[in-house]
């Protein structure tokens, strides 16, 4: 049940992307309305959020930590992973952020014969965490030849480098296949895992299963259902020029299914607690991915 | 409030970042590109429509097909009429100038084929 609701809220948000592509002015609802909508309310509730966080009193800036403190001059302090200086938390914060240090220190603990317990570094959910967010990334930022004119030359470097192999055409990225190989993977872990899939709730499982469905139906849109980039660069880069214009009959389906997903994916997923509850650095990090 | 002065600064930048399409010295959304369609013919091998999502689709079907399969060179329109399958001499021979054409859009949303890369592009286009 856990998984099957958000499973079902996953498909029923297609389906009104896909009926609502064929209604009139269902176009326009989630062309231009939508996306308004939850670009809004994913800024509006981010702030939120991070005022909520800030006037939170708390106790210690990082509430848990793995190293040893800054004690008696004889015993070695673990500088980076229990700070007491500024550039102790400057290191501890950009490793972090930026490489999920964190999750590099995962351990999983297995019973053997005897009954003999082992403790073992387990690296793959840093691994496959730390592809997915950095193709997540190059993805977001190689769309923005559909929101910025000029394009900037930073995205047609990426573009370069993504479809560095020239498979086809129009030519494959490889952070396609990174970014759908890595949330297969984390969503195999919950299910298959059995102490994973048993602290699982469907909030776990609806973000992976959301951005699975964007992914795909995105990847879709590129290579199979082929969209018109042309007018769908009038609508996007309408929306940021706030000039939006649907030019009609041009644009595919597939294409409001995808947006349907993904603006309320933004709107309804990102501002909520789930993501900005869990301290910014520490331990509890471990379970969300 | 805790941390004021680092946490509104941050979040500042935040959301002048997530906006930055909407600042960004953005031309004109109606600045649309126009390819210029040739004077002297009025059909394509497919409608326009399908050419305009699927034209790359079709390049890599024929070079699959002629170059390795042994295709034949020339194909037929639903009206009946004739052309050579080929960038350089079909598409080419209609659409004869690259930067009026292929350029117009490609460029409007980053595209760049490596077509180029061994193609010949007509000289008036170079």
């Amino acid at each position: 049940m856990r998984i099957l609701t958000p499973f079902i809220a996953v498909l029923a948000l297609i389906a009104v992307g896909l009926v609502a592509a064929q209604v009139p002015g269902g176009q326009a609802l989630i062309g231009i309305v939508l996306p308004y909508l939850a670009f809004a309310l994913f800024l509006g509730g981010f702030a939120y959020r991070v005022m909520q966080w800030a006037k939170s009193p708390v106790p210690f800036r990082i509430p848990t930590t793995c190293g040893q403190a800054n004690s008696l001059p004889w015993i070695k302090q673990n500088k980076i992973d229990c700070p007491s200086t500024k550039l102790g938390v400057i290191a501890r914060m950009i490793l972090e952020v930026f490489l999920f240090r964190s999750l590099f220190r995962n351990t999983k603990a297995e019973v053997h014969e005897g009954p003999k317990l082992v403790y073992g570094s387990s690296k793959f959910l840093w691994l496959f965490a730390i592809l997915f967010h950095y193709s997540f990334l190059v993805i977001v930022l190689r769309h923005m030849r559909l929101f910025m004119d000029p394009i900037p030359g930073f995205v047609a470097a990426l573009e370069f480098g993504d479809g560095f192999m020239q498979i086809g055409a129009p030519v494959f990225y490889q952070t396609n296949a990174i970014f759908l190989a890595a949330i297969a993977f984390l969503f195999l872990r919950r299910v298959m895992l059995s102490n994973i899939r048993y602290i699982s709730l469907p909030a776990d499982y609806f973000p992976l299963l959301l951005i699975f469905g964007i992914a795909v139906t995105g990847i879709l849109m590129r290579y199979v259902f082929r969209a018109d980039v042309v007018a769908i660069k009038q609508l996007t880069h309408g929306l940021t020029t706030f000039a939006p214009t649907i030019a009609a009959g041009q644009i595919s389906p597939i294409f409001f299914i995808l947006q349907q997903a993904d603006a309320h994916g933004r709107c309804l997923h990102e501002p909520h607690p789930e993501h900005d509850q869990q301290q910014p650095d520490g331990p509890a990090h471990q379970s969300v991915e | 409030m805790y941390g004021k002065g680092r946490i509104i600064p941050a979040l500042i930048l935040f959301l002048g970042l997530m906006t930055s399409p909407i600042w960004y010295k953005s031309g004109e959304a109606s600045k649309m590109p126009k390819p210029e369609k040739p004077k002297d013919y009025k059909e394509c091998v497919a409608p326009t429509q399908e050419m305009r999502t699927s034209h790359m689709v079709l390049l890599n079907e024929w070079r699959d097909d002629i170059l390795r399969e042994g295709g034949a060179r020339t194909g037929k329109t639903p009206n009946g009429t004739e052309y050579i399958r080929s960038l350089q001499n079909g598409c080419m021979k209609c659409h004869s100038d690259k930067k009026k054409f292929c350029d117009a859009c490609h460029n409007y949303t980053s595209v760049k084929p490596y077509c180029w890369d061994c193609h010949l592009q007509p000289k008036e286009a170079m």
